[in-house]
């Protein structure tokens, strides 16, 4: 221990040195990374990098090695499953629902985790519902059939139900695909409001690198598994790193007003 | 806006209804039958049990078969929902499963080799069909690799339609092979039926589908999360890995149980959790015990006019339960869909 060092702040969620694998084919290797309370954090990488895979484990949704998933200081296989789901809430990328669930249902969802077996939802628990869907602008087609509502519409009512969990840490997997501009920026600014006024820590997994930029505090870029560089947008948006990481020529471009980065890939000729 | 949510007393009311439902059926069955009973009769004690006529119908022939009918639909639908709700399909049910398939190949190797013994008050016929049923379940589940949890369903339903297809010849066989008298009664058996029945059988299957059923209902919230996926459950705090165990095994130890005794039934696994579905919605806390006691009444209804559409001849109750149940479900899927 090094008396010149700072004191570290304690990490909400860590991996150390974790390894994942699907079927013998390693999709995370050897990955080490420390999330703060309170970080808004991004993970880049080229589809197959790996973000999904670390999201999930992440939050204890895909079984880590023992000794190498964290989080409050603790082996998260240690935990118990309702526990852990009372502090980190996974938003996946889609939702099939297979039975005719009413919107304001799926958002009850995010109670599980604080009732008992045979329990029904409390008046608390429905003002907490009530109060994410307002939240997230889902509220006027609670009583609509979630399987009958837009892709946009459905992102958002899964983010209340996450909200309705009232948890510490969100785990997004692309919350913005598939959407329009608008969308997109509703939910980006939903979490946002997330982070900035209950103190939520959020790690979303992103394709957008600008929009990443716009609404991170650190960026976390990734590749077959590993990391590749970690820190703030200016330090991870470097052509360089990118060149590697896509296999393309880009152009960096920083938007003055908001300090966020414009990437534009380059126009290849013909010849090359 | 309406916050449309579970409580108390939405649960009262809706499974107070369906059960208020079955109790009616219960209590009406009875008095129906090709032979008219006189209920003063069969309830006065000046008359010794032995020379009652009425009471020898009511109590030895229509209670146990009533009582039957109504363990065989409350098994079939809640089994059927789980299975629905566990694999994530609309098309699982005992049938799609191959546990239909694998009872009814076990009912015909006891009728085919003759055996007689009796084990926990079962005879050797269901007591092989439950091992089939079994089996059955065993080489669907062993085909297929569940991959993080979630089970492949479509692989699934396929080996459970394939395991039920290659039993069902090997049935065909084992009939062909067999004499005049085996053959009827593996062909009575096979149409499924509620009429071979005493109280000792019903003391026999009553606990373990109670059971069964009891396992599921505390598993109700947690195959609301089930159904719309098991990862995201798992996010929710659902031991995943437990509850499809628990589940799969209970339904398919309820659906094994009475199979066993009644043949395949086919039909009401499959649509009567639908037809609860869409009468009060998904929300497996209402759908269990609602399923339990609308499928308990539709097959004392669907037997009740098995056994007297026709009397003295006997409609076995699988083509009532198809012919009613088919054109009822789909009026309310027609409903459905244009309100």
């Amino acid at each position: 221990m090094h008396s010149n060092s700072l004191q570290e702040p304690r990490s909400l969620m860590e991996l150390k040195h974790s390894d994942f694998k699907y079927d013998r084919e390693p999709v995370i290797q050897d990955f080490s990374l420390k999330i703060f309370p309170g970080e808004f954090v991004g993970v880049i990488g080229p589809n197959g990098s790996g973000k999904s895979t670390l999201l999930k484990l992440l939050g204890g949704i895909l079984p880590g090695p023992k000794n190498s998933v964290y989080f409050d200081g603790l082996d998260l296989r240690l935990q118990k499953r309702k526990t852990l789901a009372q502090s980190i809430a996974w938003v996946p990328q889609e939702n099939p629902m297979v039975f005719p669930f009413k919107a304001s249902e799926v958002v009850l969802m995010g109670r599980h985790p604080y009732l008992s077996a045979l329990a029904f939802e409390s008046e608390e628990d429905c003002r907490i519902a009530r109060r994410a869907m307002d939240l997230t602008h889902t509220s006027q087609f609670a009583n609509r059939l979630f399987n009958e509502i837009s892709s946009g519409e459905k992102q958002r009512v899964m983010i209340a139900a996450a909200i309705a969990q009232e948890p510490r840490a969100m785990l997004l997997d692309e919350p913005t695909s598939a959407l329009d501009l608008k969308f997109q920026m509703e939910i980006l600014n939903i979490l946002k409001k997330m982070n900035r006024d209950q103190g939520a820590t959020i790690v979303m997994a992103l394709h957008d690198l600008h929009l990443a930029s716009k609404f991170c505090d650190r960026l976390v870029l990734i590749k077959n598994g590993r990391l590749v560089e970690e820190g703030p947008p200016a330090t991870v948006l470097q052509r360089d790193l990118l060149k590697t990481v896509y296999e393309i020529d880009v152009k960096i471009i920083r938007d003055e007003t908001d300090g966020s980065f414009l990437i534009s890939p380059e126009a290849q000729g013909p010849n090359s | 806006m309406t916050f449309n949510f579970m409580n108390k007393k939405r649960y009262l009311t809706v499974v107070g209804l369906f059960f208020v439902l079955l109790v009616a059926t219960l209590a009406v069955a009875p008095m129906i039958g090709s032979t008219k009973i006189d209920f003063s009769r069969a309830f006065s004690n000046q008359i010794p049990f032995a020379d009652n006529v009425d009471a020898n119908i009511l109590f030895i022939v229509r209670l146990p078969r009533i009582l039957l009918a109504a363990l065989t639909g409350a098994a079939l639908a809640v089994a059927g929902a789980v299975f629905q709700a566990v694999l994530r399909n609309d098309l699982a049910a005992p049938i799609t499963l191959g546990v239909s398939g694998g009872a009814a190949l076990g009912a015909v190797i006891a009728i085919r080799l003759g055996w007689a013994f009796t084990f926990l008050g079962f005879s050797s016929v269901p007591v092989f069909a439950f091992l089939g049923a079994m089996t059955a379940l065993a080489v669907v589940f062993s085909l297929v690799r569940v991959r993080h949890r979630e089970l492949p369903t479509s692989y699934l339903l396929l080996a459970g339609v394939t395991v039920n297809f290659f039993f069902a010849s090997m049935v065909m066989m084992i009939h062909y092979l067999s004499n005049i008298t085996q053959s009827f009664q593996i062909v009575r058996w096979l149409m499924g039926g509620l009429d071979i029945t005493d109280y000792q059988t019903l003391i026999s299957i009553a606990p373990l589908v109670f059971g069964g059923i009891s396992v599921i209902i505390y598993l109700a919230r947690d195959l609301n999360l089930l159904s719309a996926g098991a990862e995201p459950a798992m996010s929710r705090g659902v031991d995943v890995v437990k509850t499809q165990l628990a589940g799969l095994l209970a339904a398919a130890l309820i659906t094994a149980v009475v199979v066993a005794v009644t043949g395949p039934i086919g039909f009401v696994g499959l649509i009567v959790p639908h037809i609860v579905r869409l009468m009060i919605g998904p929300d497996h806390r209402l759908l269990i015990p609602s399923a339990m006691f609308f499928g308990a009444s539709f097959m004392i209804f669907c037997d009740t006019l098995a056994r007297t559409l026709l009397a003295p001849t006997e409609i076995p109750v699988g083509v009532i339960t198809a012919l009613i149940g088919g054109p009822f479900f789909f009026w309310l899927l027609k409903k459905q869909q244009s309100s």
